[in-house]
């Protein structure tokens, strides 16, 4: 197996606002080797989005890493100087396809202007680097033609493509995908998943596939992490956590989704996501979990061990 | 329909957006700010005369009043050398035709009174009078004016020919010096100075001024007078005078009241247009908003402070009817912005939703554009005021625009005529600028106050 | 070659609007324009008929006669005795052909022929200097200032330039140029300071000759352009505090609008520097925003202040001859207050123009939506 390629060991990240304290991430850990993908679950306001800027070192002004390390290929990242991490890692081992891509295209510049800025930045002459655009253009299926058009003129599948082509033509290590497909329509959906399958198969990358959709993350996923309140619930392989969820949250969220084949009952999990600055004490879940117990309330379950490799954070299994 | 408590604009409640505006640095300012506008508006309508501005422009009002004196707070500042404006006065009521009064008064300034005045109200046509007066000096010396010819309410005593021969008398007969009075200058200060080693200077002390009136048509005699002796100083009131002797202290504080009304009744009016166009344009499209661009378009291309001063020339505008056409002449960049937010709305995926579902556009217009246009609108009519008063102000500069009544930049117009810059008048230049500036400022602070209502991104 | 079509299409659609413009400025002023139009013609016709008279001596009944004959048919010419609709177009020609006619006051002016056309040309350079240098030098101070208090967001710097910013657009700039002479050029004087500034004008009184008639020459002598520049000092001065602010506190808050958009945060993530993300993340967008956000205080704060500025420090431009046509002659000076009209009105649109075509050229997005 060797080195891991990423490891996040204890991230927690707090935001300081008009309202409080914001404790986005508490104590996140996991692994990520190469070619492999991690599909980061969790509601809206789970922290999801918040790790992916934690990696790439984009958190906002009022955000702050509070503890905890980012060690890609051995080096912990979050130590390095912003230059230097800038210089060596960002667009180089690691790039990132952020939420909402349709906002993430400068309006003013035109594609091909936009897409050869990392590569000039790293010495490849122009003319070379548009070509390397225009042929990551033709990876995701895009036209040569979309490097002369400016972001406007492309529709919302074009727009996440170009991103998509930006992010591999750097033959980045690690692509951090946030929700890249959630203002998509069904079928650019597929034809987008289809495509980060084959560009994973093809340039041996390896993903941290971040959505809010399970049956997506189960098309991609070799790991799940399922986030709750900004705190690991369960992180373990794909086969074992979608066929055999063993946190009550992740247990909620798998009879949640509709699924086609069998005629389940539909539930949902009474309550709403807690606010992050005054969370419940103890378990985070405790709640909303139909398995409350008393030492729920009282105290923060650590991340237990499971015999098939599984990671949970429960008192059920204590 | 929804009820007022719960009326949401931008999201928020009437009573949200006011805590949220109190609560911030901004708010607080601009709060105190408008009280202290609001104050002195009222104020100034309240303690000033319905006429002030007639009697503003009638310099014979004025005349006992030091001219070009710099406020009376100076002399703190500068170890009281100035003498203030000193006025005695004593009713009467009496049938018969002398009457003598007595005045003291202790000169401590090393600056002299310029001028005396002898006031009788009221005073008629027909009846004239003649004063003398004697002063007795701290010397022990004693002067004696007159006879004067008092035909009118005020009589300057200073500068007649009479006056300036007695007191030439009377240095040559007690000093043996020779004094020459300017052409045109008072011999008053004179009489409160001696010779000392052969030069002028003030003689400080008490003095007894004896003031002795006679009626010129013994059989009317006197009748009941208020009659009055000023001493005209060389410092006066809170904001000294100007060349004519206008107390500034009131010209400045008539002009908050009418900047205020003009200024804000502007904002209004163009707001208005600016809505109306923009609304009509950005929700119509079509040919409503090609004609209503170019129109836009057309009105952005005037120059509307060169035009105004055209116009003010030709039709000689007073300051209302010009605030109007300055009105019709600067929505534009305003209607713009409307115009570009309204088609944002329109386009919007939740009105395809509402027509979907059957509402009429009235009713999209109204439930919400509206809402969404209403906080911006606002912010418009708080940062419009300022400009208005601005380009007021500056009509008001060249004399233009005016009104019956003295505005700030009428008064900067008559100091520039008159050369009060070169002078060093500060008193006379700088406070109308600076009331200028803190009325505008009120409604800046303001407007940046409510901008993080109108604009959600920049709520922190 | 799309763009440069728009931009054409863009120039003519202004020049439209400018001939639409002036047509109605023609029309509102027809009435006072006819007016110098006849005192021309009567000043015109009478050293005609005095010329005439050289050659051809005659009774002065019979010069009378002459000059009514002639006069008439100059008034015919012009349109004069045209009805309204059509005189506006005569008077529109007028404008357009330099016809402005002669001051009521030459000796007001130093340009001893009293031609009105003289007059404002002698006086554009002067306002050409201040008012483009002024506004290019204070947009581009005040724009850098404005984006580093953006970046610099909730520092003591921004928090300052916010409130420096939102007060300049309150403050008269002619006042401060008044203020400005009181205390560097009074004050100074009162204080016997070795160093003073001067109460006004362009230049030294005695360079005023070749400034008005050979302006070219006199920035070519060291001598006039010195004194132009020490006279430049308290007006630019003046300038500069008013306007700074203004610009400063548009790109502050429009580069804050632009700051937190997805583009800015990804241009950081594509590994670009601080540099490169400023420049072409933040700053490009911002540019049309900039501008079009000025849009608003045109009409008033940019010209007209300017206008007044240069009558306060004298300084030898079209707001120093209006100041003169207006207050400084017993009677409205009408010839030169339309013309000086005229000519502000064309710079005015002028640089509306630029500010439009240069939106245009810097917004993609916006050359779709109209174009």
């Amino acid at each position: 197996m060797g080195v891991p390629l990423l490891e996040v060991r204890n991230l927690s990240v707090n935001y300081t606002t008009m309202r409080g304290v914001v404790k986005a991430l508490d104590r996140v850990s996991f692994d990520l080797d190469e070619n492999e993908t991690i599909a980061v679950v969790g509601e809206t306001g789970s922290g999801k989005s918040t790790i992916a800027k934690a990696i790439v070192r984009v958190l906002e002004e009022n955000a702050r890493i509070t503890g905890g390390e980012v060690i890609f290929e051995g080096v912990d990242v979050l130590k390095l100087s912003e230059e230097e991490f800038r210089r060596s890692y960002r667009w180089v081992k690691v790039a990132m396809v952020p939420q909402g891509s349709m906002n993430s295209l400068n309006p003013v510049l035109r594609v091909v202007d936009q897409m050869i800025e990392p590569l000039v930045l790293r010495g490849v002459p122009k003319v070379d680097a548009i070509k390397i655009a225009g042929e990551a253009l033709e990876s995701v299926g895009l036209p040569k033609d979309t490097l002369n058009r400016y972001p406007h003129q492309l529709s919302g599948g074009m727009k996440q493509r170009v991103i998509i082509a930006m992010a591999i033509q750097a033959r980045p290590k690690l692509v951090i995908l946030d929700e890249p497909t959630s203002a998509l329509d069904v079928m650019t959906q597929a034809n987008i998943m289809n495509l980060l399958k084959r560009l994973k198969r093809e340039f041996k990358l390896s993903y941290i596939f971040i959505t809010h959709d399970l049956a997506l993350a189960s098309e991609l996923a070799d790991k799940v992490l399922v986030l709750y309140a900004g705190r690991v619930a369960e992180l373990g392989s794909a086969d074992l956590v979608y066929t055999d969820p063993k946190h009550p949250y992740t247990q909620g969220l798998m009879t949640s989704v509709p699924t086609l084949r069998e005629d389940k009952k539909l539930s949902f999990i009474p309550g709403e996501v807690p606010s992050l600055i005054n969370p419940p004490s103890g378990c985070r879940f405790h709640p909303r979990c139909p398995y409350v117990m008393d030492i729920c309330r009282r105290e923060d379950p650590p991340m237990i061990d499971l015999k098939d490799g599984r990671k949970v954070a429960c008192w059920l299994y204590h | 329909m929804a009820k007022v408590s719960e009326l949401r604009i931008a999201g928020m409640t009437l009573g949200e957006i006011t805590k949220i505006y109190v609560s911030s640095t901004l708010g607080k300012v601009s709060i105190a700010l408008f009280v202290i506008l609001i104050g002195a508006s009222i104020y100034a309508a309240v303690t000033l005369p319905p006429n002030f501005g007639s009697l503003w422009n009638n310099p014979l009002y004025w005349q006992i009043y030091p001219k070009d004196a710099p406020p009376a707070w100076v002399n703190y500042l500068s170890g009281n050398g100035y003498a203030p404006q000193v006025m005695f006065g004593r009713e009467v009521s009496t049938q018969g035709s002398t009457v003598r009064f007595s005045f003291e008064v202790d000169n401590e300034y090393s600056v002299p009174w310029r001028d005396l005045y002898i006031v009788i109200k009221p005073m008629s046509g027909s009846s004239t009078f003649t004063a003398y007066l004697s002063i007795r000096r701290p010397d022990g010396y004693v002067i004696t004016i007159g006879p004067l010819l008092i035909s009118s309410m005020y009589t300057e005593v200073g500068t007649t020919q009479q006056v300036e021969s007695q007191v030439i008398q009377f240095y040559l007969a007690k000093y043996g010096y020779m004094l020459t009075v300017p052409q045109g200058l008072s011999a008053v200060p004179y009489i409160f100075s001696t010779v000392s080693s052969g030069s002028l200077k003030p003689l400080k002390g008490i003095y007894v001024i004896n003031l002795t009136l006679i009626a010129n048509n013994p059989s009317k005699g006197i009748g009941n007078r208020l009659i009055s002796l000023v001493l005209e100083g060389n410092v006066y009131g809170l904001m000294g005078t100007d060349a004519v002797g206008h107390d500034l202290w009131l010209g400045l504080l008539a002009g908050f009241p009418l900047s205020l009304e003009v200024g804000v009744v502007y904002a209004l009016i163009s707001t208005a247009i600016a809505i109306a166009v923009g609304l009509a344009a950005g929700f119509m499209g079509g040919v409503v908003d090609e004609v209503l661009t170019r129109l836009t378009d057309f009105v952005i291309l005037i120059p509307a402070f060169v035009i105004l001063v055209v116009l003010s020339v030709l039709l000689r505008l007073n300051i209302w009817q010009a605030m109007l056409y300055l009105a019709i002449l600067s929505w534009g960049g305003a209607a713009r912005i409307i115009r570009s937010i309204t088609m944002q709305i329109r386009t919007a995926a939740y009105i395809e939703l509402a027509k979907v579902g059957g509402a009429s556009n009235l009713w999209i217009l109204r439930n919400h554009a509206l809402p969404q246009i209403l906080p911006y609108a606002l912010y418009l009519i708080v940062v419009g005021v300022p400009g208005a008063i601005l380009t007021l102000a500056g009509l008001n500069f060249l004399n233009l625009a005016g009104a019956n009544y003295p505005t700030w930049g009428n008064i900067l117009y008559y100091a520039e005529q008159y050369g009060a810059l070169e002078s060093g008048m500060w008193w006379w230049v700088v406070p109308p600028g600076l009331l200028i500036v803190l009325v505008a400022v009120t409604f800046i602070v303001t407007a940046l106050a409510i901008e993080p209502i109108v604009n959600p991104r920049l709520r922190r | 070659m799309s763009m440069l079509r728009g931009i054409a299409l863009r120039i003519i659609n202004l020049t439209v609007i400018l001939l639409v413009v002036l047509i109605v400025i023609a029309a509102v002023l027809s009435g006072p324009a006819s007016q110098v139009l006849k005192d021309t013609i009567q000043r015109e016709t009478s050293e005609m008929v005095t010329t005439i008279m050289l050659h051809h001596p005659m009774t002065p009944a019979q010069a009378e006669q002459l000059k009514q004959t002639i006069i008439k048919q100059l008034e015919n010419a012009y349109g004069l005795n045209k009805p309204v609709y059509i005189r506006v177009f005569y008077v529109l020609f007028n404008i357009l052909s330099f016809n402005w006619g002669f001051s009521y006051y030459p000796d007001a002016y130093g340009v001893p022929s009293g031609s009105v056309v003289s007059i404002i040309m002698f006086a554009l350079p002067g306002t050409i200097i201040l008012d483009t240098l002024g506004i290019l030098l204070s947009a581009l101070i005040g724009i850098e200032l404005g984006l580093r208090a953006a970046l610099k967001y909730g520092s003591l710097y921004d928090r300052a330039i916010t409130y420096y910013g939102a007060v300049d657009s309150g403050i008269p700039q002619w006042w401060v140029g008044i203020l400005m002479i009181l205390v560097f050029a009074v004050y100074l004087r009162l204080i016997h300071s070795p160093i003073v500034f001067p109460y006004g004008g362009i230049v030294d009184p005695q360079y005023y000759n070749v400034w008005l008639y050979d302006t070219a020459k006199a920035f070519i002598n060291p001598k006039i352009l010195a004194s132009l520049l020490y006279h430049m000092v308290l007006p630019m001065l003046t300038v500069f505090i008013v306007n700074i602010g203004g610009w400063a506190y548009f790109a502050r808050s429009v580069v804050l609008n632009i700051i937190r958009e997805d583009y800015v945060t990804f241009a950081r993530v594509k590994g670009l520097p601080q540099g490169q993300v400023v420049s072409r993340y933040i700053m490009r967008p911002a540019m049309p925003a900039i501008l079009t956000s000025i849009f608003i205080s045109i009409p008033f704060i940019i010209f007209g202040g300017f206008l007044l500025t240069e009558a306060v420090f004298q300084w030898w431009g079209l707001g120093y001859v209006l100041n003169i046509a207006i207050v400084g002659v017993p009677t409205p000076d009408m010839p030169v207050i339309l013309a000086d009209t005229y000519m502000s009105t064309l710079l005015y649109i002028v640089l509306v123009f630029i500010l439009e075509i240069l939106i245009y050229y810097i917004d993609p997005r916006i050359r779709e939506s109209q174009g």
